[in-house]
């Protein structure tokens, strides 16, 4: 007789008990991941809004509306940002690159357009809104004279294509292509983009613009940080500090903050729910382990008996709690996976913020709905999983070996002796 | 002739309670001894004590010229392992396990290359305690006799040169527990294997070429 046979036939024969520590490592590692899982969507749906614009953070300056909306205006209320504040933001510690655009609105009595002009530099910049062209040219900004990209939607509500001139503040431009922002992730969303200069060229004439600020050719309203996920919280809070309290500083954070209300799970809620959970579970398991033992005291003093040593039984039980736990612990894992199939996604919904939104909420003939489902597929988060499940067969084995030392004693004759 | 036990000034107290009192003795090699006694009288400690399952309060207790006292918990396990039996009245089975891995039991860590040899010689204890059919029943599948002759053949796997028996008819009926007892003094006879039985039981007695009589802790009356 091996000793694996005795593991086998006792895990048969104890069906029941068997069935209480499986079950038990099962629930801990399924509590663990699926938890873990669904925060983490969560977390993930938080971060879209800022997916589409590409950056970690978006820096405004909240300014005043103009006299008159016509023409080109900034959204209301951005304001110009200042050139130093520019600077001393883009060498401040953490801040990896930045990129400079301009946002405006083209109010003409008939229409509204929105209007980016970003560079070629950066993530945020031509680069990105290009990857995602669905047809004509790319931007180039050396072309001259200069053209412009349009957003696909914009294009086929208005009829537009490659080829086409749009026309802005009496200039017309070429369209060079369309581009499908919001699988760009890369940009903020906008109905026409220019390069970089030319936006700031149409700014700096624009009367309702230059009534309200000295705005230049070299100025810009908006600005795209891309941060060290490290100093977010750091480089958000100097931005703020910098730009006072006009200042519109949007990050995850921001987005976090906002959504508070709406969360199912924050963060930290969340870590100290699945956390609390965990340590419920594994608990349960510990206790259910070291019963599981203790019911077995005198069958651990028969083996005593007929000449096993402490250290030999202690791991006859450690390889039965290793191999029971290592399959519950599997089951676990599979109950996660069909659960986590199941449940598919976490959808929030949110109102956008006017700021990283594209459209003029305050236009009475802006239908524009800015509320955003967020939708975050729920995925397997396989490093929690390995460690769940882990920690759960550590947990299994560690109660064995404590009750085995507890329960396998030098002299073990009062388990054997008749009452 | 040489002596397979030998019993130094031993004594046992539990608490206040002194259970053994400064007994002394010897059981000669190849020969059947009982340990008789009434309830009380402090048989199955001495038997506890002779195995190494409990330790005395003082004394010595020498198993085939191995002094027990002194020994770790490991050293003991390898002197049960190697030198002794044990038939315990409940039988003590392991309820998980068949007949035949019941036997097999005391052997379960030794080399896989022994593995065949001890099979063979666990079968060949079933049959001669005629369970040779009933090879891979469970416990809760044989009777009470049947139990105990299983307990016997584990008992003996590993060619134990005391074998010490604690009541081994005290559950079992009157006829069966005949026939357990003339097979356990068949087999150590054959096996050359000294057989130490506790027992209230004077009949069982009387076939012991030793008999140790126990009375409040001490040895009243010793017959060879």
């Amino acid at each position: 007789m091996s000793r694996l046979h005795y593991l086998k036939q006792e895990l048969y024969y104890r069906f029941g008990r068997s069935t209480v520590t499986l079950v038990s490592v099962s629930l801990v590692v399924f509590m663990a991941v699926t938890l873990t899982a669904i925060s983490n969507a969560s977390s993930d749906a938080l971060r879209l809004p800022l997916e589409n614009v590409g950056a970690d953070i978006v820096v405004q300056l909240s300014g005043d509306i103009p006299k008159k909306l016509e023409g080109l205006v900034f959204p209301h209320p951005t304001a110009q940002l200042p050139a130093d504040a520019v600077e001393r933001i883009r060498n401040l510690p953490g801040v990896i690159r930045t990129t400079g655009a301009v946002f405006l609105w083209d109010l003409s009595p008939n229409k509204f357009q929105s209007l980016l002009g970003v560079d070629s530099k950066g993530t945020s910049g031509i680069p990105g809104l290009n990857s995602q062209l669905i047809s004509g040219k790319p931007l180039d900004p050396k072309v001259l004279p200069v053209e412009a990209l349009v957003d696909g939607d914009f294009a086929s509500k208005n009829k537009l294509k490659a080829g086409y001139q749009i026309e802005l503040q009496g200039k017309s431009y070429r369209i060079s292509g369309t581009v499908d922002t919001p699988k760009s992730g890369n940009i903020m969303r906008a109905d026409i983009y220019l390069p970089l200069a030319e936006a700031q060229l149409l700014a700096s004439n624009a009367p309702w613009i230059i009534d309200l600020y000295p705005f230049t050719k070299t100025d810009v309203n908006l600005l795209f940080l891309e941060v060290d996920q490290r100093h977010l919280g750091t480089v958000t809070s100097s931005v703020e500090k910098m730009l006072g309290e006009k200042a519109i500083v949007s990050s995850e954070i921001s987005i976090q903050e906002e959504l508070e209300d709406l969360m199912f799970l924050s963060d930290q809620m969340s870590v100290i729910f699945t956390a609390v959970v965990a340590l419920l579970a594994l608990a349960l398991l510990a206790r259910s382990t070291a019963t599981a033992i203790s019911e077995r005291s005198r069958d651990l003093a028969v083996l005593q008996a007929v000449g096993w040593t402490r250290p030999q039984i202690i791991s006859q039980l450690s390889l039965e709690t290793a191999i029971l736990s290592g399959v519950g612990g599997l089951l676990g894992l599979l109950f996660s996976w069909l659960g986590i199939a199941l449940i598919g996604d976490v959808e929030l919904a949110m109102e956008l913020s006017w700021e990283i939104s594209p459209s003029p909420h305050f236009l009475p003939e802006t239908d524009f709905d800015r509320t955003r489902m967020l939708v975050a597929p729920i995925q397997m988060p396989m490093l929690t999983s390995a460690l769940a499940w882990f920690l759960a067969v550590l947990t299994a084995v560690s109660t064995a070996v404590l009750a085995g030392f507890k329960m396998v004693r030098p002299y073990p004759w009062r388990w054997l002796a008749e009452e | 002739m040489s002596n397979a036990v030998q019993v130094t000034n031993l004594s046992k107290q539990f608490n206040t309670v002194s259970v053994l009192r400064d007994l002394s003795f010897t059981i000669p090699a190849g020969k059947m001894s009982a340990i008789v006694g009434r309830s009380g009288s402090g048989k199955s400690t001495l038997l506890s004590l002779l195995s190494g399952l409990d330790s005395p309060s003082s004394g010595s207790v020498s198993i085939d010229g191995v002094e027990l006292a002194g020994l770790s918990e490991s050293e003991l396990a390898k002197v049960r392992r190697d030198r002794i039996g044990i038939v315990f009245q409940g039988f003590h089975l392991i309820p998980s396990l068949d007949a035949l891995a019941n036997v097999l039991l005391p052997v379960a860590f030794e080399e896989k290359t022994k593995q065949a040899g001890h099979i063979d010689l666990a079968k060949r204890l079933l049959e001669e305690v005629e369970l040779g059919h009933r090879l891979n029943h469970r416990p809760a599948q044989l009777s009470g006799g049947e139990q105990q002759r299983v307990a016997i053949a584990r008992s003996l796997i590993h060619r134990p040169r005391v074998l010490l028996a604690d009541e081994p008819t005290g559950n079992l009926d009157e006829s069966t527990g005949k026939t357990v007892l003339s097979l356990l003094r068949k087999i150590s006879q054959e096996y050359g294997t000294t057989l130490v039985v506790v027992t209230h039981d004077t009949e069982i007695a009387q076939q012991a070429e030793q008999r140790l009589h126990l009375s409040n802790g001490e040895i009243s009356d010793e017959t060879n």
